[in-house]
């Protein structure tokens, strides 16, 4: 069953140049520039329930925008979505009962309260009947490991806590679709690990359709077996992640560390030099030729260590980015 | 309902947390008015008169008294900033995306408030009304005390939808402060919690008797103290009702005007 539905669905922002100094300031009060920005350029996708899909992109590409107009904050300017057969921006409270959205730069939890207040809330406004709030606290209270923080007033946990917490607040109703929108953003690599391995188990678990949205390309390698990515308001790839990684790593990383000094000029012939540094160099070479160029590199220079590593997903996608501008 | 039973309990902690504040703001204004107070005994001891403007020493003080305690339910001087700011931090998404009504949100966080400032203000108030019990005159009568509480609620009602619609501006409007202070300097005076409007010139009571302020503190008080007729007393609560309907009539206008605009370009 598809969950998320999403046809040509574009979104423009129209804003007015702001003129700088007083006289500008004063200068548009009766003479404005209309200006206007395609966040969205009618993209079109949809997401089979269960599936746990990234939506992959730098800052500005569209992908809050997108998940704002799927949670009904945002009217698109064109076209159609369907979240679990709801149009979202029509803002039912049916489609509001079964669905949450966590957004890592907001919070919902009350600051100057412990987030089991915040918690308690929710369950109100969600009508979460009292013994499946108790057990989805439980559940998350030792999947999450913050029992002992729950009556911690919010404003004294760190970040990581607060997120683990901002997640629970967002469970709490079960929702059938969840949006998280940069969930490990500002997190150390352990908090993120941690949220990582959450998100995945709940997605296993629970069979939630999941649209995770992210800078950090780690959380959808680990996390999801489809990708869209999305640059300049328009999708630029949608697919297996694995597929992609097959297109186009079509090199590999050979790290050198030589026992003497070498001279960059004896290198150039075995691959393109990415990096140099008397006695350690990073060579690109192509796939068919690394084999025998390894090789040579052994036999012809004092080698101390040799590395030879796959294209790093990252340079894959800043490639993407780069070649679609 | 139960929903918004449960942001007033949650208000009410988180203002728990800020006790300290909530007690300054209340008694700044408290002070104030014991000024206010203090000025009436020596004018009414210098001018060596009974009755000024219709109103005896008593009557007078009870007023001011009065008044101080509406003032700790209405003067809130943060009053609107909250929706302001939810609004231009792009809070309010986070509340949109829940079944929740949210100006219900709002208004269930603003009574919360006005009863604990009152509450505050009562503790105050009522230590100096037993100092000053030889000047206290007790309601005109029960009738006059149920109307007079009626009158003083929605007078809230009507306070916190006047401030409302000043803060939903915050749509359109970067920041919304200005106008909200204007009113607030409108209010000092328009309500009648410093001096009586009757003392007032007849123009001024003209232009006061067409704002809506007077229902706040000057109404109210006239009916604790049986100053006005049964007939005054209906076309007042008349009024009142309409100027409550009227108010939230534009207020909704506004937010869905406002929610539009907030859908189509975000924060």
């Amino acid at each position: 069953m598809i969950a998320i539905s999403v046809k040509n669905l574009s979104k423009n922002f129209e804003y007015y140049k702001k003129v700088p100094g007083l006289f500008g300031a004063f200068k548009s009060l009766f003479q404005r520039e209309k200006l206007i920005t395609e966040a969205v350029k009618s993209i079109s996708f949809s997401v089979e329930e269960g599936e746990l899909v990234g939506f992959l992109g730098p800052n500005g590409a569209g992908k809050t925008t997108t998940l704002k107009m799927l949670s009904g904050i945002l009217y698109p300017s064109e076209g159609d979505a369907k979240v679990l057969d709801y149009t979202p921006w029509q803002r039912q409270k049916e489609y509001q009962k079964q669905f949450a959205i966590v957004m890592g730069q907001k919070n919902q939890l009350w600051w100057d309260l412990p987030a089991m207040e915040s918690f308690s809330l929710n369950k109100e406004i969600y009508e979460v009947p009292n013994d499946q709030f108790k057990k989805t606290i439980d559940y998350f209270s030792n999947l999450l490991d913050i029992s002992d923080i729950l009556n911690v007033q919010v404003r004294k946990l760190s970040l990581g806590q607060r997120m683990k917490c901002e997640l629970v607040a967002a469970l709490l109703h079960n929702p059938k679709v969840l949006f998280l929108d940069e969930p490990t953003i500002g997190l150390d690599v352990v908090s993120q690990q941690k949220i990582r391995e959450f998100i995945k188990k709940y997605n296993k678990e629970r069979k939630t359709t999941i649209l995770l949205t992210s800078h950090y390309m780690e959380d959808v390698v680990q996390l999801c077996q489809r990708v869209i990515i999305i640059n300049k308001g328009g999708i630029i790839y949608d697919g297996d992640i694995q597929r992609l990684i097959d297109q186009y790593a079509t090199h590999k990383i050979v790290t050198i560390t030589f026992k003497n000094d070498i001279a960059v000029d004896q290198l150039t012939l075995l691959g393109e030099i990415v990096e140099f540094d008397k006695r350690r160099v990073v060579l690109k070479i192509p796939d068919q030729n690394v084999k025998e160029n390894a090789v040579r590199i052994l036999t012809a220079f004092p080698v101390d260590d040799i590395l030879i590593d796959e294209i790093k997903v990252e340079e894959i996608i800043r490639h993407i980015f780069q070649t679609n501008k | 309902m139960k929903k918004y039973l449960a942001v007033a309990k949650a208000t009410w902690q988180e203002y728990l947390t800020y006790r300290t504040n909530l007690f300054l703001e209340v008694i700044g204004g408290f002070v104030a008015q014991l000024v206010i107070i203090a000025v009436w005994f020596s004018i009414f001891r210098d001018l060596k008169t009974e009755i000024v403007a219709g109103y005896s020493l008593p009557e007078m003080i009870t007023y001011l008294l009065g008044a101080g305690i509406i003032n700790s339910f209405i003067l809130i001087a943060s009053q609107g900033d909250e929706i302001n700011d939810d609004i231009n931090r792009g809070k309010l998404s986070g509340f949109l995306v829940k079944p929740l009504s949210v100006p219900f949100y709002w208004l269930s966080r603003d009574l919360c408030r006005r009863a604990l400032t009152f509450i505050l203000g009562m503790g105050e108030y009522l230590v100096i009304i037993l100092i000053l019990s030889n000047y206290f005159i007790p309601p005109f009568s029960l009738a006059n005390f149920f109307m007079f509480c009626l009158a003083v609620l929605l007078g809230g009602i009507l306070h916190f939808f006047l401030f409302y619609i000043f803060s939903i501006i915050a749509f359109w409007m970067d920041q919304t402060w200005g106008p909200r202070f204007v009113i607030r300097v409108i209010m000092s005076i328009a309500t009648g919690s410093l001096i009586p409007l009757s003392l007032f010139p007849a123009n001024w009571q003209l232009v006061f008797n067409l704002l809506p302020f007077k229902f706040m503190a000057y109404f109210p008080l006239q009916i604790y103290l049986g100053k006005v007729s049964v007939s005054e007393i209906i076309l007042g609560f008349s009024a009142l009702l309409v100027w409550i309907s009227a108010l939230i009539g534009i207020s909704v206008w506004i937010w869905e005007k406002g929610l539009k605009k907030y859908s189509a370009y975000g924060n």
